[in-house]
Parts: C-alpha cells; structure tokens; sequence
C-alpha cells in the first residue's frame, strides 16, 4: 500500500450560517489520482481554497505527506510540494507565458535583491537556467510556440494549459486541479487526460481533481469523491460511484 | 556591447545637450528639476504600475529626503558620499511604515491613508520649526563635493543628476526582468495566483514602498543639493498629484513612460510659456490626463509603440501588394 500524501480529518468550514464544507474526511495515497466531483455549490472549490489556505477551516486538520499544514501560510503551501490551477483560469495576463512560468520557479531561484540589481553573472545564470526550465515544460505541453504571447490573446484551453505548467514547473509532488478540462471540447478533454496520466508517471505526481466531466473522470481517476451541500455522499472507484443510488439522486434529483 | 547602441546614443544626446545649445541659467534649472522628477517618477512606477499599490504621499518621502539632506549637510557638515546612504535608511524605513497600511487597505482606502501620510509630513516640515526651520526652511546646503570639485553650477548638478537617472534606470530595468519586479507584476496581477505559487504578498508590497520611497528619497537630496535651500510648501499634496500624473500620462509600468512622463510635464509649461492664456499648461495637462485615461490607458509610450506596430504592419501589406 502506498503511503498518505493527504489526509482530510474532520474538515468543517461555515460561512455565516451555511456549513460549505460539514465534516468531510478522506484520504489521498500517493501516486494516486482522485476526483473530486459534486453539484454546484457542493463545496469543490472551498475544499481546494482550504488545502491552499485561502480559507482556515473552522474545524479539523489536513495532513500532508504525515505532516499538519493547518497552520502554514499560503505562500508556504508550495514548499510542502503542493500547487493548484483556478476554476477560472488565474493566468498574470499582463506578463507573456514565459514570464508567467518564471513565477512558477519564482521559490527556486536562490539570489538576492542586491545582486539583482546589478546584474551579477551568478543572476544572468540562474534566470538562464530558469528560461531553458520553462522552455522544457512548455514543450512537453506542447505550447512551447507561445512562450512569448500574452495569456489574453490566447484561447482558453492554451491558457489552461500554461496553468497547468506554470504549476508542474514548481516540481510539486501534489497537483490540485480544479476543472482542468473546463471549456474544452471531447478530443480535447481525451487528449487532457492521457497527457495528465502521462504527466503523473514522468513526475510521480499525486493528483487531485475537480472536474464535471464525467467522461473525464471515469477514464482518470482511480478513485471518486462525492460531494453534496458539503458532505461527503459516496466514495470509491469509478464504476462503484457511477452505480451508487444516492450519486444518482444528487445529480439527478 | 551592439545590444545597448540605443540606450548609448540617448545618453551621448542628453549628454551633449546642454554644451551644443548652451541654455540659460533657468532653463538650465528647469531641465535639472526634471531630471529629479525623472528619479521619483522611475520609482513610483515600481509602485503603482508594477506591483499595482498607490500612493498619493509620495511628496513626503522627497520632502525627506531633501530635509534630511539639509539638515546633515548644515548641521554635520557631512558629504555627499555619507548623505545619500543615511537618506535611502530614513526614506526607505518611511517607505516600510507606509508600506504597512498597505497590507490591509486597498484602491480607494489606500490613496486616502497615503493621502493622510502626505499631508501629515508636509505639515510637520512646516510646524517642527526646531529641526526645518518652519516656513523659513533651511538654507546654506553645502554643494556636493567630490575629490575638491564642486558640483555648484547648474551645468555640473546637470550632470551630478544624470549619473543618478543612470544608475535608477539601469537598477529599476534589472529588478522588474528578474526575481523581485516578476513578484511584484504577479501580485498586481492575481494575488491569490501569486500567494498559491510562493509569493509572500506581504513582502513584495512592502518592498515595493521602500523602494519607491528610496527612489523618492534620493530625488530629494538632488533638490537640496540643486537649490541648496529647502522650503516646506515644496513637498505638498500638488507634488504628490503632479507625481501621478506624470506615471498616468507617461506610461503605466514602464520605464520609458516614468521618464517620458516626468520630462513632459517639468518641461511643458516653459514651452508654454509664450502662449496669453492663464494657467495653460495646467489646462493642458488636465485635458491630456483625460486624453490617456481615456484612448491611451498606458500612456505616451503606447502611442510610439502602436505607431511602430501601425508601421510594421503597413509593410507587411506592401509586401504582399507586390507578391499579388
């Protein structure tokens, strides 16, 4: 059995008086890929703003890899290894996709303001490596033709794409994705999720994604969490979910 | 070295300015407040137009600068050389008080607490009299003095403040293409994004009003090292503004717009001068805020870099007007 990357206990979170996320307790193994899916307002997306912590949960802790990260500040997430994508796409659109990747190296790059500022050969160096960096996951992508174009001038699944490897660039041992196949059409998505897959195997990834479609989700994910009003209504392998009764009354009903 | 021919050849033309013309005395003084603008405007684009923070107090931190220059230079006697380390401490620890606010107001809150900075220090220029004199200020700088030589002429300030244009150009360039100014971009841009990928937002706000207000700082010992006397209705909320308007009509989050900016409006009024209308350049300034604001959001560098766009593309279509 592989070891824990992510252990949700107990995880309550209310806002005003509406509970977004009631007790929720799951697990995550690593190596693993694990769908999050749920209707509207499920509290998905509030369960990934709390693992970034954007959010502190009112109750309850979240384990990484053995290790409480209730505490940590948000920028501190990244050094346990785990980074996530946005629903709607939060790309810097006022800097090229180059740029947009140099950030993502942003905790990586060991200079200080000082020697910044005049240029030292060490600096010149270290962003050269960094460029090269990006160039390389730009290309595994395949996007590595627009490296120097601005996130606004391209269409949305490019974009969600340059998320996606400003994301994987940081060398996270944890990927969070929430709807990574949002806007994208059906041989888009299939091509998604065999790059994910592939993806996960070349950089032992554990990954954790929210996504609605479904397709999507029975071909990638080993297994399924089912939300609803912020509880957990079912968990298991995708085929068990696709025959769970209360799933169906959740999204049908 | 053919990778800096442009940057080269601008700096022979503003060094052979003033010996080919010869200007007189007044404008030679107003080319000289421009150069300080120019040092101020490079930083407070670091602030508002790379890390997306603003300010309406930037008048305090040259008002600082200058005050603290006055002092150290009547009272001490001290150099240049030791001055300017002791203005960028003091400006850059205001910077980091300023900075604080920062970390929880936003837009609109944080122009009105800046605001309040401002004014508050230009009246404590005027009202802490034992230390700035009050309304009668401070006189008797000391010019700056390297190796003997005097910089007391406004041909050699000319020059004294050109190597600090230089040297603000060259560190401003370096910081936004590496490390700190991306952070900083980041953060104008998407700060949950920026916090998600490492950014400690808190840092990167504060380091981006200590360095404007260092920027600020050093332009203001160049002031009191200009007029050497100091007068505390220098440093009001209408420097401030003027500030702003600069980085609004020069270029938002660039470089060449902050110096652009910053020559525009020191210069105007003097070409101005001539025409019988009250206060023209003030109207003109006024109408070309709005012009930016409201057909060129980035300033007057845009219209040059949509002019060279519009260029390209004209003769891309020539171009295949002759394959056809």
């Amino acid at each position: 059995m592989n070891k824990q990357a992510l252990n949700f206990k107990d995880i309550t979170i209310a806002f005003g008086g509406l509970k977004a996320i009631d007790s929720l307790s799951f697990d995550v193994k690593e190596g693993e890929i694990v769908g999050i899916i749920g209707p509207n307002g499920a509290g998905k997306t509030t369960l990934f703003n709390i693992i970034s912590r954007f959010y502190k949960q009112d109750t309850g802790k979240i384990e990484v890899f053995g290790e409480d990260v209730s505490s940590l500040k948000p920028h501190d997430v990244i050094n346990k290894g785990i980074v996530r994508t946005f629903q709607n796409v939060e790309l810097f659109k006022h800097m090229t996709v180059l740029d947009n990747l140099l950030i993502g190296q942003h905790r990586n790059l060991n200079y200080n303001i000082f020697s910044s500022l005049i240029m030292t050969r060490r600096v010149k160096r270290i962003e050269e490596d960094a460029k090269k960096r990006a160039f390389e996951i730009l290309n595994i992508l395949g996007i590595g033709n627009y490296a120097y174009y601005y996130p606004i001038n391209l269409p949305y699944g490019i974009q969600k794409k340059v998320e996606l490897a400003r994301a994987l660039i940081s060398n996270p041992k944890i990927l969070i994705l929430d709807e990574p196949a949002a806007g994208m059409n059906d041989t888009e998505t299939i091509d998604l999720s065999n790059k994910l897959k592939e993806l996960k195997d070349k950089f032992n990834l554990t990954i954790i994604v929210i996504e609605h479609h479904m397709p999507f989700v029975m071909n990638i994910c080993d297994r399924v969490v089912v939300l609803n009003f912020g509880k957990k209504i079912a968990e298991g392998t995708p085929n068990e979910i696709k025959t769970n009764p209360q799933v169906i009354e959740a999204y049908l009903g | 070295m053919k990778k800096y021919m442009k940057q080269v050849i601008i700096l022979a033309i503003f060094i052979l300015l003033p010996l080919v013309f010869n200007f007189n005395r007044s404008f030679m003084t107003l080319l000289n407040m421009a150069g300080i603008y120019v040092v101020i405007a490079i930083g407070f684009n670091i602030l508002l137009g790379y890390a997306g923070q603003i300010s309406l107090g930037h008048a305090a931190f040259v008002g600082i600068g200058a005050y603290t220059t006055a002092i150290l230079s009547t009272k001490c006697n001290l150099s240049f050389i030791l001055i300017i380390p002791i203005v960028i401490l003091i400006s850059g620890i205001l910077g980091f008080i300023l900075g604080l606010p920062a970390l929880r107001l936003q837009g609109n809150y944080l122009a009105i607490a800046t605001l309040g900075f401002g004014v508050a220090f230009s009246h404590i220029f005027m009202e802490w009299e034992s230390v700035t004199g009050g309304f009668s200020g401070i006189k008797g700088i000391n010019p700056p003095n390297l190796f003997g030589y005097q910089f007391k002429t406004r041909l050699s300030m000319y020059y004294f403040i050109l190597f600090f244009i230089v040297v603000s150009i060259i560190f401003a360039k370096n910081l936004i293409k590496t490390k700190t100014g991306r952070a900083l971009m980041a953060i104008r841009d998407s700060e949950y994004a920026a916090m998600s990928l490492g950014i400690d937002v808190a840092k990167y706000k504060t380091i981006a009003f200590l360095i404007s207000a260092i920027y600020a700082g050093v332009a203001g010992s160049l002031y009191a090292f200009l007029f050497r006397q100091v007068y505390p209705n220098t440093f009001d909320v209408g420097m401030s503004l003027n500030i702003l308007a600069m980085i609004v009509i020069g270029g938002i989050a660039s470089i060449e717009g902050s110096v652009v900016g910053a020559l525009f409006i020191t210069l105007i009024p003097e070409f101005l001068k001539n025409i019988k209308v009250q206060n023209a350049s003030f109207i003109l300034t006024g109408l070309l805020l709005i012009l930016c604001v409201m057909y060129f959001p980035y300033g007057l560098v845009d219209i040059y870099r949509r002019f060279k766009v519009w260029l390209k593309k004209k003769a891309a279509v020539k171009d295949e007007g002759v394959k056809v």
